[in-house]
């Protein structure tokens, strides 16, 4: 009964996890049609960011996590400005700049930071019981966070302005401007919202997973694999997707070695590509 | 103005020979040592650090003047390629070092598939590389390959010794789970764990392997605890993997030792674990303590060292230092740069220095070929409170 409880427990922190690093992801996919390869290594820097501040002004880790977002958020806002807005959505190019980005973060990381191991300071320290059930508290907070910020991303898309500007922008982007909305500035809050949600993922994995320049790569192949399962333009499809990816990492390891939960999820994500490419939840592209 | 040109052309053909031959006669002979290490990638938190040690050691060794043979003195020269955890990289890495920079001796790597990647170019090769954990997979270490030599302790050899300590200080435990890697070594580490405890009143009750691109080690600190062992015995981790299954297994509720039968560096687990949650702990991880009078002239030499030119000391500087170290002396005892003759004369050496202390050549039984360096392993504890303590040495030989 221990090791049930403990894998359902297991399973609801991992899910959360995955949708907090997915969210940004998602979010610039479904409103930019964009796969930002860079995201994985935007939430390593929000979360070496974090740690620079939080180690060389003593800021406290609510305080860094927060200024790593706006910081990441403006990157963000540069990158569309200079960057993804004179791609022109097209893939390879879109692509190789994602790669210029991975290589100039990592080794900007690599060469302030260093190789050493490092770790953010916790938000939380300790555990907590509840219902019986013994929890890490930074786990906890990071549970709340994640289903705090889905559901201000999904508020914000569905019931804003701006958010039906960027459905808008998302749908059709001639015709919304057309329609008199600003497309450029619609596309860069959303990189920057993304970057921003990326950052604070990083912040809260730096934590609890150290940090190390490639703590991104495992997070986007989570993340492309929840995209994928969830569909473009459902973020509610994203827990659902979260949960599913969640589960399967925290309960296959428990009867199969290796890299096998991983070899699961993505053959389950390449099922959905074949059999409904739309996703779980959602719409033909 | 034809004559003029020619004049012009002696004029700067012999200058330039006048300034040129000097530097030529003086012209210091050097020999490369490659080094194999993973700047890049998952494994680069451990052995930059392992880079970082050769380097420091090459510079020891020029700066003392270099090293002799027939009379001639040699600088040693490092030069480094990055395997980048694969083993494509590795072979990539190993091609270069070899084909490109025309290194005869490579420090490194440690991990097992690097080093049988490496291995496949080497060997053809003749050219003498100084390994470190080698995990008994087939072709890794064996009379077929009569130039790689393992020169500092490694899992294999840490897991016995660990396990004795854990029954000398902690005589009340009766069982442990055992977690290791998932690098195709753990068929046969598991076993062996179980047959090594079994000798000493122990019984394997849970067996764990981790991917390297583990995200979170909770499943598998679950999977671990949950026959509840008296003991997490982590055959090998780096630091960060080590930090998150102390950290996981501790919040679970799991007060029992956690012990290690490798080099973790304990000083950065308590910093990123935290110093209660910590002990108790031990590993054959070494102290940063230059005043300990247990640590080798040699290992003092490194740590400060490291301490004055990087500003920090890791340790797998040592893993790094050590390499260079038995290479050179197995070069001087040649003096030769044959290094089939280099190879011949290493393995039939009767004592050989390391940066652990007094070693010897062994392996013979264990590898079928006595390329084994077999010095002392350190056994350093965290205690409560988070103080990191040299307890003692303890010898290993491999027969």
């Amino acid at each position: 009964m221990e090791i049930f409880t403990q894998t359902v427990v297991n399973g609801i922190v991992l899910s959360s996890i995955y949708i907090l690093v997915a969210l940004g992801f998602a979010l610039i996919f479904s409103v930019m049609q964009i796969l930002n390869f860079a995201h994985g290594t935007i939430y390593m820097a929000g979360a070496y960011v974090c740690y620079y501040l939080a180690s060389s002004f003593g800021l406290p880790p609510w305080a860094a996590i927060l200024i790593s977002a706006v910081v990441l958020a403006l990157f963000g806002v540069f990158l569309e400005r200079f960057g993804f807005r004179y791609l022109e959505n097209d893939f390879n190019r879109t692509l190789m700049f994602s790669l210029v980005i991975i290589v100039f973060l990592q080794t900007t990381a690599d060469i302030t930071v260093g190789p050493y191991v490092k770790r953010v300071p916790s938000v939380l320290h300790g555990v907590t019981t509840v219902a019986g059930i013994t929890l890490s508290k930074e786990r906890l907070i990071t549970c709340v966070i994640t289903v705090c910020l889905l559901l201000a991303v999904t508020f914000l898309i569905r019931k804003t302005a701006l958010g039906r500007q960027m459905l808008a922008v998302a749908q059709d982007g001639d015709a919304a401007s057309l329609q008199g909305i600003n497309v450029h500035r619609v596309a860069a809050f959303a990189l920057g919202l993304s970057s921003a949600l990326a950052a604070v993922a990083g912040g809260l994995m730096g934590s609890i997973i150290m940090l190390n320049t490639y703590m991104g790569d495992a997070m986007l192949l989570r993340a492309i694999t929840l995209v994928i399962i969830a569909g473009i333009g459902s973020l509610g499809g994203l827990f659902v997707s979260g949960l599913i990816v969640g589960f399967v990492d925290a309960v296959l390891p428990i009867f199969i070695g290796g890299s096998g939960s991983a070899v699961v999820a993505f053959s389950f994500a390449i099922l959905i590509l074949v059999i409904r490419p739309q996703g779980l939840f959602g719409h033909e592209i | 103005m034809r004559i003029k040109k020619l004049t012009l052309f002696v004029i700067v053909f012999l200058t330039a020979t006048v300034m040129v031959l000097p530097s030529l006669a003086f012209a210091q002979k050097k020999i490369k040592i490659g080094i194999l290490a993973a700047l890049t990638g998952p494994f680069a938190s451990a052995e930059i650090h392992q880079r970082d040690g050769v380097v420091m050691a090459v510079d020891w060794y020029n700066e003392k003047g270099g090293i002799t043979i027939k009379g001639e003195k040699y600088l040693l020269e490092a030069v480094t390629e990055d395997h980048k955890c694969t083993a494509e990289g590795s072979k990539t890495a190993t091609e270069k070092l070899v084909n490109d920079h025309k290194v005869k001796f490579i420090a490194g790597a440690t991990i097992t598939y690097i080093n049988l990647a490496a291995g496949a170019v080497t060997e053809p090769a003749k050219v003498i590389r100084a390994v470190n954990y080698v995990g008994f997979r087939p072709g890794e270490l064996t009379a077929q390959t009569p130039y790689t030599f393992k020169v500092n302790p490694t899992v294999p050899e840490g897991i016995a010794p660990a396990l004795d300590y854990l029954v000398e200080k902690f005589p009340k435990v009766k069982t442990f789970g055992t977690i290791t890697p998932d690098d195709g070594n753990q068929p046969i580490l598991f076993p062996f764990c179980e047959k090594e405890g079994k000798q000493r009143g122990l019984k394997q009750i849970s067996t764990v392997p981790w991917a390297h691109d583990t995200v979170d080690f909770y499943p598998k600190m679950t999977q671990l605890l949950a026959p509840k062992p008296d003991v997490v015995f982590v055959v090998h981790a780096f630091e960060e993997a080590l930090v998150q299954m102390i950290k996981a297994a501790r919040e679970m509720g799991m007060k029992g030792p956690f012990a290690v039968a490798s080099y973790e560096n304990p000083y950065d687990i308590v910093d990123m674990a935290g110093k209660d949650l910590t002990p108790p702990f031990f590993s054959h991880g070494w102290s940063h303590d230059v005043n300990d009078p247990q640590l080798t002239p040699e290992m003092k030499e490194c740590i400060k060292t490291a301490e004055a030119k990087m500003g920090k000391f890791h340790n797998w500087n040592l893993w790094g230092w050590n390499e260079v170290m038995v290479i050179v002396q197995a070069i001087e005892k040649a003096q030769s740069l044959d290094t089939t003759v280099i190879a011949n004369t290493w393995r039939k050496m009767d004592s050989i220095k390391t940066i652990y202390g007094p070693g010897k050549m062994g392996g013979e039984k264990t590898y079928g070929i006595k390329n084994a360096v077999c010095s002392r392993l350190a056994i350093t504890e965290v205690l409560p409170g988070g103080v990191v303590k040299h307890v003692k040495w303890t010898p290993y030989y491999l027969p």
